[in-house]
């Protein structure tokens, strides 16, 4: 073989090599398009789920929150409702005490009956004020739908606006941070001004 | 981001109940006098008030004209078909437009909806 035919095999030996060069670096470059299309897809994948999931996780922490503010007042609501029902249940005994000695003359004999009666009703009501359970005195104040009940009503001219005028049954009130929580309306006749 | 709940509500005659899905049980809702259910009553004073529930009711012997109760009765019918309820409830029930029912009240005339949506609106509140 001639030198000249040498360098023509030669030349066309390094094109060979260059060209699958040329093609492996093809193959390279667009199996690293495909890889990066499929890296950008996910990441389009994972931002839609990281998306979803904090919104869902604002959704509960805000369910939350409320939960939170629920149960608070919630456990405020249970305490009072627990007093209410335990007071309402003690309320009637105690207007039964108020009864004794009503409509009978005391006598020298039952005067010391009817004042340890009156010191046990004592007793009961100091129990009471130390829980912050007060007894309400609506005689002659204005009737208040929120904390009155009426039983019955007296229209007349005598009335400039609705006020107490008799109590059936006196009520009772829990004082709380200066707020006045109704535990029994007290019950109630009411006069009415004529119009 | 959106509130949104799921409630259940017994909009009864007498009485109506709040109830709202809580992780996937119910809770019935107290009103803010702690009752578990709330009278659908609604009342207008002459003060100008509002009153709904039971407030409404602990004033009704001396408001009874303009205390509503029982108003789920007159929704979807005709003024001529109430005859029997309008003897029988305390406040004043006229005919409105197209033989429908309203309420004659301190506040006006109240359709028995918005009586309803007073009741309503009281319950909801609580939620």
């Amino acid at each position: 073989m001639s030198e000249q035919e040498n360098t023509v095999t030669e030349n066309s030996a390094n094109d060979e090599t260059e060209g699958s060069k040329v093609n492996d670096s093809n193959v390279e470059s667009s199996e690293e398009t495909s890889k990066i299309a499929n890296l950008e897809e996910e990441i389009n994948k994972l931002k839609v789920e990281n998306s979803s999931l904090k919104d869902s996780w604002l959704r509960e922490r805000a369910e939350f929150q409320n939960y939170k503010r629920r149960t608070a007042n919630e456990y405020l609501t249970i305490k009072r409702e627990a007093v209410k029902s335990f007071v309402i249940k003690i309320i009637n005994p105690l207007d039964n005490l108020e009864r004794v000695g009503m409509g009978v003359s005391i006598t020298d004999e039952l005067k010391p009956f009817i004042d340890g009666i009156n010191m046990i009703k004592n007793e009961f009501y100091s129990v009471l004020q130390k829980e912050n359970i007060q007894k309400t005195d609506p005689l002659n104040k204005p009737f208040d739908p929120m904390s009155m009940e009426a039983i019955a009503a007296d229209e007349s001219e005598n009335y400039t606006e609705e006020t107490v005028i008799e109590v059936y049954q006196v009520g009772y009130e829990f004082v709380e941070n200066n707020e006045r929580i109704t535990l029994r309306p007290s019950r109630v006749k009411v006069g009415r001004p004529k119009f | 981001m959106s509130k949104e709940k799921i409630i259940g509500i017994d909009l009864g005659t007498t009485n109506s109940c709040v109830a709202v899905m809580e992780g996937g049980d119910f809770v019935v809702i107290q009103n803010s006098e702690g009752a578990r259910t709330t009278p659908s009553i609604v009342a207008f004073t002459q003060k100008g008030e509002t009153l709904v529930g039971q407030f409404a009711k602990n004033q009704a012997i001396t408001n009874a004209v303009n205390t509503v109760r029982s108003a789920k009765r007159f929704i979807g019918r005709r003024f001529n078909e109430t005859s029997d309820e309008v003897n029988k409830v305390s406040y004043k029930v006229v005919r409105s437009g197209n033989d429908g029912v309203k309420f004659e009240t301190s506040a006006g005339e109240m359709t028995p909806q918005e009586i309803s949506a007073k009741v309503l609106q009281k319950n909801e509140t609580n939620c």
